[in-house]
């Protein structure tokens, strides 16, 4: 390469590395924010999972995050994903589950793809179990509830951004969230497991 | 051994030749894009994670973990693949850099991706056993049992970890060429092992469309032109040629010439100048690539190479039986017309660089005077195809200058009864356009370099110096 060449490639890749780290930043403040809004609604189950066994159920809904966090953002790409999954959110925290985009006027199996199931999954590692329910409304997700969502070592964390996630992702095609590998693969299962059941 | 050698015709020089330095600007600005892009993707990498907040998750050791595990494993796994093209031998980086530079930048970043990989693989292992509150070892077995996928990365780490040992100077030196290579075949499956884990455990993947599209096509991208320019290619090439050994010719003490013959020699689409892996398919050989340069200019009757006696592989070749099956991978490599940027050039070579420098001398389209030859040798009898070189030479009114005689001074390129003045002054003495004419040295290593000093004495510029050194 070139010396110009290389100066200039060298200075727009440290560019686009600065700015996109500024513009990550933003984002985590508000995830932190959700966070901590997130510990505060856990840390009952994290209280009670100290005693183990003695299932405790906490249940953690997709509006209780979602609503602090719409509070928090501002720009960035993610909000647009965030103000779609409120949108749905919002859309359960007026307990009528009426979607506003009210598309996809499939008549027969609408009947199917509507409703509430439970899922169910076992996590290995740490031995806890968790139970959902997924609501569908014309075969979109609107609304995961945690049912008994438990997780040691303060893993629980994770379950309002694996409720975000699944509401954003339609279903369980996201990555690990929130440093919670273990909790992200039995938080999946238990979506697949309802999802399995319409 | 049998000596019905096709007659001696010589081919017409290639008149479509461009020169100047505007070709030069071009090849410097296609390596700027090519490298750009490269580049490009590990910034864009590293750009989506800073994006996704990854920055920022540095706040404990729990997260100080994880991250390092997620951007390393992405920069990793983007090297790993460049890394791998850059082995593919394919021709559009071939053209832009040559065979050895290509390789030799393979070879560079074999160990870096070793420890950025590692860093991954430890990052995540400890950020577990901790986050767990096991051992290392317990962790381990916890993700190899538990977790979708982790068991196949985990093997796939392994094989990287036998590669890149297997590939360290020290080893090199003990293990035999075949041995080293099918380990390094390995590599393959180790990169194959480790993709099901990026994408069903990874944070920076699922769900997230841009990653997905660029990590699919990058992977695409690579495993097609591997596929294709490293087997499927050359394979089917091949078959359609059904190149055979037609005759086997001594040309020296020490030098035989090899020619083969098939159908539609000229699909090879070789220069002058250029080489060609060659696989001899019989028992013993069919496994053992060598790199040969042609002898020739390229024609439709026959390839010649001409190789010395310097190995177990070439002491066994003189043996070689008329009608032989043959393939060939190639034409590689960059030591050809393509870089000549001027009217006058110098062809200089020693001993077993003969055979490139015979071909271009052949195929260079130059005024009588133009083309200045010079050949080193021992001694006149190991001067393999000096009868052929001084042909052309009267032929096209080159000049040539065929130095015999046994190594003078520890510095010198010249034999030892032309060491009264410094060796510079016997080049211009020899050639005195030497620092406006495009210069192409093939020999031994350090006798290349001590011409490249030389001609650097004289203000030949570095850009229209041409060497191809050797590095498989």
């Amino acid at each position: 390469m070139r010396s110009a060449t290389k100066t200039f490639v060298g200075l727009a890749g440290i560019g686009v590395l600065v700015a996109t780290a500024k513009l990550g930043l933003p984002v985590t403040t508000a995830n932190a924010a959700t966070v901590s809004v997130a510990t505060t609604t856990d840390t009952s189950s994290s209280q009670t999972a100290t005693n183990t066994d003695t299932t405790a159920s906490t249940s953690t809904t997709a509006t209780t995050s979602t609503t602090t966090k719409t509070a928090t953002k501002t720009t960035t790409k993610k909000t647009t994903k965030a103000s779609t999954s409120t949108s749905s959110g919002s859309g359960t925290s007026t307990a009528t589950p009426t979607p506003t985009p009210t598309p996809t006027p499939t008549p027969t199996p609408a009947a199917a793809n509507s409703g509430t199931k439970q899922g169910q999954a076992y996590e290995q590692v740490f031995g806890s179990n968790i139970t959902i329910s997924v609501t569908k409304s014309n075969g979109k997700i609107t609304e995961v509830t945690c049912i008994d969502c438990n997780a040691t070592h303060g893993y629980s964390r994770a379950f309002p951004a694996l409720v975000q996630a699944t509401l954003a992702a339609n279903g369980t095609n996201y990555g690990t969230q929130g440093n919670a590998t273990y909790t992200t693969i039995a938080f999946k299962k238990a979506v697949k497991d309802a999802l399995a059941k319409f | 051994m049998s000596q019905t050698a096709p007659q001696l015709t010589l081919t017409p020089p290639n008149t479509r030749v461009r020169l100047g330095a505007k070709k030069l600007l071009q090849l410097k600005r296609s390596q700027d894009i090519i490298e750009t892009f490269a580049w490009a993707t590990v910034v864009f990498v590293a750009a989506m994670f800073f994006l996704d907040g990854g920055l920022a998750k540095f706040g404990n050791l729990n997260d100080i973990l994880q991250s390092t595990s997620r951007l390393t494993a992405l920069i990793g796994t983007d090297l790993l693949l460049i890394h791998t093209l850059l082995v593919a031998r394919v021709p559009w980086l071939d053209k832009l850099y040559g065979h050895d530079k290509v390789t030799i930048a393979h070879k560079k970043l074999g160990k870096p991706i070793l420890y950025v990989i590692a860093a991954h693989f430890l990052a995540s292992l400890v950020q577990f056993a901790i986050a767990d509150g096991k051992s290392l070892v317990a962790e381990m077995v916890n993700l190899f049992v538990n977790v979708p996928d982790m068991w196949s990365a985990t093997v796939g780490f392994v094989l990287m970890l036998v590669v890149v040992v297997s590939s360290i100077n020290a080893a090199r030196k003990k293990l035999s060429y075949e041995v080293w290579y099918v380990i390094h075949l390995l590599a393959y499956i180790s990169i194959l092992a480790a993709v099901p884990h990026q994408f069903s455990t990874g944070s920076d993947i699922a769900g997230k469309p841009l990653q997905t599209l660029f990590w699919v096509s990058l992977y695409l991208f690579v495993a097609l032109n591997v596929v294709w320019y490293r087997a499927l290619g050359p394979l089917l090439l091949n078959l359609g040629l059904g190149l055979r050994v037609s005759a086997v010719v001594r040309e020296s003490s020490d030098t035989i010439s090899i020619y083969l013959s098939g159908r539609g020699l000229e699909r090879l689409g070789g220069q002058a100048g250029q080489f060609y892996m060659l696989r001899i398919m019989n028992k013993e050989n069919w496994d053992k690539p060598h790199p040969f340069s042609i002898s020739a200019a390229p024609n439709n009757r026959f390839i010649r190479f001409t190789i010395g006696d310097r190995g177990d592989f070439t002491s066994q070749l003189p043996d070689l039986k008329v009608g032989t099956r043959v393939f060939l991978e190639g034409p590689y490599g960059v030591f050809t017309e393509e870089r000549r940027t001027k009217e006058k050039v110098t062809l200089i070579c020693a001993g077993v660089g003969a055979p490139p420098i015979r071909a271009l001398a052949e195929s260079m389209a130059a005024r009588p005077g133009d083309i200045t030859i010079i050949y080193r040798v021992r001694s006149y009898e190991d001067a393999a195809l000096l009868s052929e070189i001084e042909q052309v030479a009267r032929h096209r009114g080159f000049r040539l200058h065929v130095l015999s005689g046994k190594r003078g001074s520890a510095n010198s390129w010249l034999p030892g009864h032309l060491n009264d003045v410094p060796d510079h002054a016997r080049l211009i003495e020899m050639n005195p356009h030497i620092s406006e004419s495009d210069v192409y040295i093939c020999g031994p290593g350090p006798w290349t370099h001590a011409v490249e000093k030389s001609l650097k004495r004289v203000g030949t510029p570095a850009t229209q110096i041409h060497a191809e050194e050797f590095a498989w």
